[in-house]
């Protein structure tokens, strides 16, 4: 990343933003921290115009709706996977040529919105007042009905546990003349039609009031409940037809879907463009911003600042400090940023781990789905993904590491010998009569499981010393050699002493006495050098530091799961292919055969590439980047077109 | 049927009891995966890979089950002739993953169950909630590989 300084004339900003935007290499920084100072508040003020910026938003967000409402009318055939289409300025133009049709369509739309959301929540009152008419449907007076001159009905409610008979005899202790009808029931209330002489009024509403009735709200319906519930009805199948009728307007609409998409990616820019402008300083004359460039693409932002005739300062960070970090790797290497963009990205001051460890991803991944069937099926639907839609971003980066992991997942599936699990050998023997096995060409895990362990730890190892060298070479990058020695090299050489030691007595002469001097003096480093480096309480430090092989010992055999992963996928395999063979002969039985086979191995597929992914990414996470890795950097994030439906590219010459 | 025999398929449903672990945390992880979608239906996906993460514990307890039950001769119809000391080896190899496999599967469950509410306010950290229920599940896996061990050094 370089810095970037420039100085222009007002008349040419629209100009330049646009070319900048173009270009998608210069990420504009916030000049806040600027306008703090008085050096700056004297000359210059904070560019940029925010009701520009809120009257676009609004405008897209309305826009945003009303493509919602086509896709969810639209009854076409949606794609599997949406993704960006990719056109030319030329046509970008073309389709957007008649921006009156497309204003007016859009605000036509709106309206019809408008007049949706009103029948929608029209109808959700008529079905809540259904809702609360559905008790009385038995009750036949006219809803109105108050009484007569002497007479008082009243409607209303009490708690489903409150006693009615109790009521009306308590009533009737104090009232000359009344009636209690229970209309309805239900869990939580009673409905009740209650009468009484207007003259009890006091005596009779207190007896009510301790059970709890309260008078039922009908607001102004009149007539019978039967009635009111005939024409909600009605009215209801009225709004639905009316909402059917506008939906179907938007359906219709999908012919306009493209034209509004690019109206919404023009908004887009705009908008993006407005907002840039917050990120400037200004005179009358003039504006002033800063910012980072990718270093490699320097030159093109300097031709179109020159071309522009502005002001620019190109200057190199300090060593200290904190650029925004874009990861720039070969296109191999690429799809392995996934599992680094997934942490976190490296801080400016670390070195990017993804061509360290992709190529033990590789290998893991691989070793823990190992076969040849499965292999076959993830790198063709993974490729085959990336040759038939335009993927972008993180999801290209995944699908294509997937389908690298696919190719791994088939060679050690050779290695070991599987192909969906043991099916051949399963279908030979049990259709043909004649076992048929394929020879693994490198041994059988299933078989001799510990030397699967053995190459798993001593792969794990290889990880691990690896990610302590990354360490070391930070460390004597930043000029800490000592650091270097007392937190890797002392230990390398400890635990190179042990290994030796304990299991490489046979493997060459002398191998055992090496492992013993080795381990001495490593171990002699890891608690001397804090003797002479630490202060205090520090010097003792190393004693404990020792105590860190334990540390050592579960980083190791945590790649155990290797093995155990690889099982898992190869055994359940195993288990669906034993399950169809079990039918015996004939057709049926074939039938039986293929539909187990299908459905098991699709299960077993989908839930051990799920914890292949995981358990892969898990190892990096855990065990590599715990040894050195800090993370926290701040991704780049340029001033481009960050448009939703085309990405519209430069004209073919 | 011998008591060698009856002991081994012991051991076999005691693996394949680490499904009732697996079946609480997929339950536990589905009821908050449930919650953030009511909120926002596009996290749909993101939830599911979560929910499934304290599955796997389920299977290698069927795991177990079937290359014991695969020993002994239950699947191919004619059981062995086992000793009761043989069948009590068995046994012992269900062990490691059953236990394990239904308390680490429940404590995976909630995990996940965390992660999902991790996504729903942060939806691009699924990495990390990932990596939270995989370190519940690392013990899963290695009660799997010591089941397993056991079970490959027994001769019939």
């Amino acid at each position: 990343m370089s810095k970037l300084s420039v100085i222009g004339l007002e008349s040419d900003k629209s100009a330049l933003f646009d070319e900048l935007m173009d270009l998608g290499v210069v990420e504009l920084n916030d000049v806040s921290d600027k306008l703090l100072s008085e050096e700056w508040t004297d000359i210059v003020k904070r560019d940029g115009d925010e009701d520009e910026v809120s009257a676009l938003d609004a405008r897209l967000s309305e826009v945003q709706t009303i493509l919602d409402m086509i896709s969810r009318y639209d009854t076409a055939k949606k794609p599997l996977i949406s993704t960006r289409q990719i056109v030319t300025r030329k046509e970008y133009e073309a389709v957007l040529a008649d921006d009156a049709k497309i204003e007016k369509e859009i605000t036509e739309l709106n309206h019809l919105y408008e007049e949706w959301n009103e029948k929608k929540s029209e109808e959700n009152v008529i079905v809540s007042t259904q809702a609360s008419l559905m008790p009385w449907m038995s009750y036949d007076l006219p809803l109105e009905a108050a009484g007569t001159e002497s007479v008082r009905i009243s409607c209303g409610v009490i708690p489903a546990v409150s006693d009615v008979q109790q009521m009306k005899e308590k009533i009737a202790e104090v009232s000359n003349a009344s009636e209690i009808t229970l209309i309805s029931k239900d869990q939580e209330q009673q409905y009740l039609s209650v009468w009484y002489m207007k003259a009890d009024e006091e005596a009779v509403q207190d007896v009510l009031k301790s059970y709890g009735y309260a008078p039922a709200a009908f607001k102004e319906m009149t007539g019978t409940a039967q009635e009111n519930m005939t024409r909600l009805n009605e009215r209801l199948a009225k709004v639905q037809e009316e909402e059917k009728a506008l939906e179907e307007r938007f359906a219709g609409a999908a012919a306009m879907k493209k034209e509004v998409q690019y109206y919404y990616d023009r908004l887009i820019m705009a908008r993006d463009k407005a907002k840039a402008s917050e990120n400037l300083l200004k005179t009358k004359k003039a504006f002033y911003f800063d910012g980072w460039v990718i270093s490699k693409r320097k030159a093109d932002v300097e031709a179109v600042l020159k071309e522009k005739g502005c002001w620019y300062e190109f200057t190199e960070p300090d060593k200290d400090e904190d650029t925004p970090v874009l990861l720039e790797n070969n296109s191999i290497i690429t799809p392995f940023e996934t599992v680094t963009d997934l942490y976190s990205l490296p801080s400016s001051r670390e070195v990017d781990p993804t061509p360290i460890f992709s190529i033990f991803y590789f290998i893991f991944f691989g070793m823990m789905f190992a076969d040849m069937g499965y292999g076959l099926i993830l790198s063709i639907v993974c490729f085959a993904a990336l040759k038939a839609f335009k993927l972008e971003g993180l999801f290209y980066k995944l699908v294509k590491m997937l389908a690298f992991c696919g190719i791994s997942t088939f060679i050690w599936g050779a290695l070991f010998g599987g192909f969906f699990g043991n099916i051949i050998t399963v279908i030979s023997g049990t259709f043909f009569g004649h076992e048929i096995v394929i020879k693994p060409l490198w041994f059988d895990p299933l078989s001799d499981p510990m030397k699967m362990l053995v190459f798993s730890c001593v792969l794990g190892g290889v990880h691990l010393f690896l990610g302590m060298g990354v360490k070391a070479y930070l460390l004597i990058r930043d000029g800490k050699i000592l650091d270097a020695i007392e937190e890797v090299f002392v230990w390398y050489a400890f635990l190179l002493g042990v290994v030796l030691l304990l299991f490489c007595g046979g493997f060459f002469p002398g191998a055992t006495t090496l492992g013993k001097v080795l381990a001495i003096v490593g171990a002699a480093g890891i608690v001397g050098i804090p003797v002479f480096r630490g202060k205090g309480i520090g010097k003792l430090l190393g004693l404990w530091n020792l105590y860190g092989c334990t540390g050592y010992l579960g980083d190791v055999l945590s790649y155990s799961r290797l093995l155990a992963l690889g099982l898992a996928s190869a055994v359940i395999a195993q288990v669906f292919n034993a399950l169809g063979g079990m039918l015996g002969h004939g057709i049926v039985a074939i039938i039986g055969f293929i539909l187990i086979a299908i459905i098991g191995h699709v299960f077993n597929f989908a839930i051990n590439a799920l914890g292949t992914f995981v358990h892969a990414s898990r190892l990096q996470y855990v065990e590599f980047f715990g040894k050195f890795y800090e993370g926290g950097g701040v991704p780049f994030k340029p001033f481009k077109k960050n448009t939703k439906y085309v990405n519209i590219v430069k004209e073919e010459k | 049927m011998s008591l060698g025999l009856a002991l081994a398929v012991i051991g076999a449903a005691i693996a394949a009891c680490a499904g009732v672990g697996s079946g609480i945390g997929v339950g536990i992880a589905g009821e908050a995966a449930a919650g953030v979608v009511a909120e926002d239906p596009n996290k749909f996906g993101q939830t599911l890979v979560l929910q499934a993460l304290p599955g796997t514990q389920g299977i290698y307890g069927l795991l177990i089950a079937f290359l014991i039950l695969q020993k002994i001769g239950m699947l191919g119809g004619s059981p062995a002739d086992i000793t009761w000391m043989q069948g009590l080896y068995l046994l012992a190899c269900g062990i490691p993953i059953g236990v394990v496999g239904i308390f680490s599967a429940i404590a995976q469950g909630k995990a996940a169950a965390a992660g999902i509410m991790l996504i729903a306010k942060r939806p691009g950290e699924l990495a990390k909630g990932m990596v939270y229920a995989a370190m519940v599940e690392t013990y899963a896996v290695l009660a799997l590989l010591v089941s397993f061990l056991m079970y490959n050094a027994i001769a019939l």
